[in-house]
């Protein structure tokens, strides 16, 4: 699957995590929507499941918007 | 036919309400009640020890069950918080507080959140392969040994509790066929830090091993004997948090209210968390699930099943 915003965004809303997740746009902080600590875990695991990589704890970390998840997932394509 | 016939509990009697600490752990009260679930931990007495926990469940399952201690063929505990260090283990010294008889083995096994399932396979088969007919099986593994009390990754969550589980031939619930797994790599997960001396836990680690093993291991377990999700009536889950069992529901794609949630007014009690759901869930009609997974990384699922049996509770 290509790494763009539209496909992390849909492997994210299909893991029915947070309603707010349908509305996000690349630039809006995980925080700014309530997404805790479990949500973000469950953001990440959903599209490393989608994506095929595995995203190092260290980077994980300070991945607060989808935009910059995009960008993580495609420096590991 | 060897099988479970009755289980009773012991929840110490301080109780800290994690709505009081809040502020102390810069969370938001939806986090404590939606996420984690866990609105109260349990902690044991000033000088209570894991043996006195122990002993206390065994009291409460003798007043339950009607049980002479003296017929029982075979007393097990799991903890990894024994007594003392651990020697001599904490099954010997429960042996001496009850008074059983010298004719009954007694040993610790050394699992965490996993225990209680691996534990009835064990305390099975030893009474099947002797020719014995009761058995014990303790779960007593108090976290407030090993926890932080400022961490609140781990303060939130853990909570103290003992369970006392009779198994014999007069079984209430037969003991169907289990699915086991580790995987050693993934045991930084959950430990006790080499550098403090506490305990310590990668939630993100944690979350994707259960999100991601959990599952199967269950559907492989129900496969295993001959069932399918569709005949279980409840799935007991070690009660890690509230998100984690509801993670694995959506997983399993079964209904929320065949997953309960039953923690909330003690936390989670590694070991002790699946018996205490069966407390609960005794007198259920329905195959049930039972799964517990953490510390190793390690977990395993079986299926019990109601017999005809009337049972002593």
């Amino acid at each position: 699957m290509e790494v763009t915003f539209e496909n992390i965004k849909q492997a994210i809303v299909e893991a029915e995590i947070s309603g707010k997740l349908r509305d996000l746009d690349a630039d809006t902080s995980f925080d700014a929507i309530g997404l805790d600590s479990l949500d973000r875990y469950n953001v990440l695991l959903s599209v490393e499941e989608a994506f095929g990589i595995i995203m190092p704890d260290e980077k994980a970390e300070t991945l607060d918007t989808i935009g910059k998840l995009v960008e993580a997932v495609q420096s590991l394509k | 036919m060897i099988g479970i016939e009755a289980v009773a509990s012991y929840i110490p009697e301080n109780l800290v309400d994690n709505h009081t600490r809040l502020e102390t752990f810069e969370v938001d009260a939806d986090f404590i009640e939606q996420k984690t679930g866990m609105l109260k931990v349990a902690r044991r007495g000033e000088g209570e020890e894991t043996s006195d926990m122990a002993c206390k469940a065994v009291q409460s399952l003798v007043a339950k069950a009607d049980l002479d201690l003296q017929t029982i063929d075979c007393l097990i505990v799991c903890t990894q918080n024994p007594d003392a260090h651990g020697l001599p283990h904490t099954s010997a010294i429960v042996h001496g507080k009850l008074g059983l008889p010298r004719s009954c083995p007694v040993f610790d096994i050394s699992l965490g959140c996993s225990g209680y399932v691996y534990g009835l396979s064990i305390l099975k088969s030893f009474l099947e392969s002797n020719g014995f007919t009761k058995g014990i099986l303790i779960t007593a593994d108090p976290y407030s040994k090993i926890l932080d009390e400022s961490d609140r990754n781990t303060a939130l969550l853990f909570g103290d509790a003992a369970t006392a589980t009779l198994v014999g031939d007069a079984p209430k619930w037969a003991i169907g066929n289990f699915v086991f797994g580790s995987d050693g790599s993934l045991g930084k997960a959950i430990e006790v830090s080499k550098e403090t001396g506490k305990f310590a836990m990668n939630g993100r680690g944690v979350f994707n091993f259960t999100a991601t093993v959990v599952p199967g291991n269950i559907e492989s377990a129900i496969e295993k004997n001959g069932l399918t999700k569709d005949a279980i009536g409840k799935f007991l889950l070690h009660q890690g948090s509230r998100y984690i069992c509801t993670t694995i529901a959506k997983r399993l794609k079964v209904p929320l209210e065949k997953v309960p949630f039953g923690a909330a007014e003690y936390g989670n009690v590694v070991s002790s968390s699946i018996p205490m759901l069966l407390v609960d869930n005794i007198a259920n009609k329905d195959p049930m699930v039972l799964s517990g997974f953490g510390v190793g990384l390690s977990w395993g699922s079986c299926v019990i099943t109601p017999t005809t049996n009337e049972g002593k509770n």
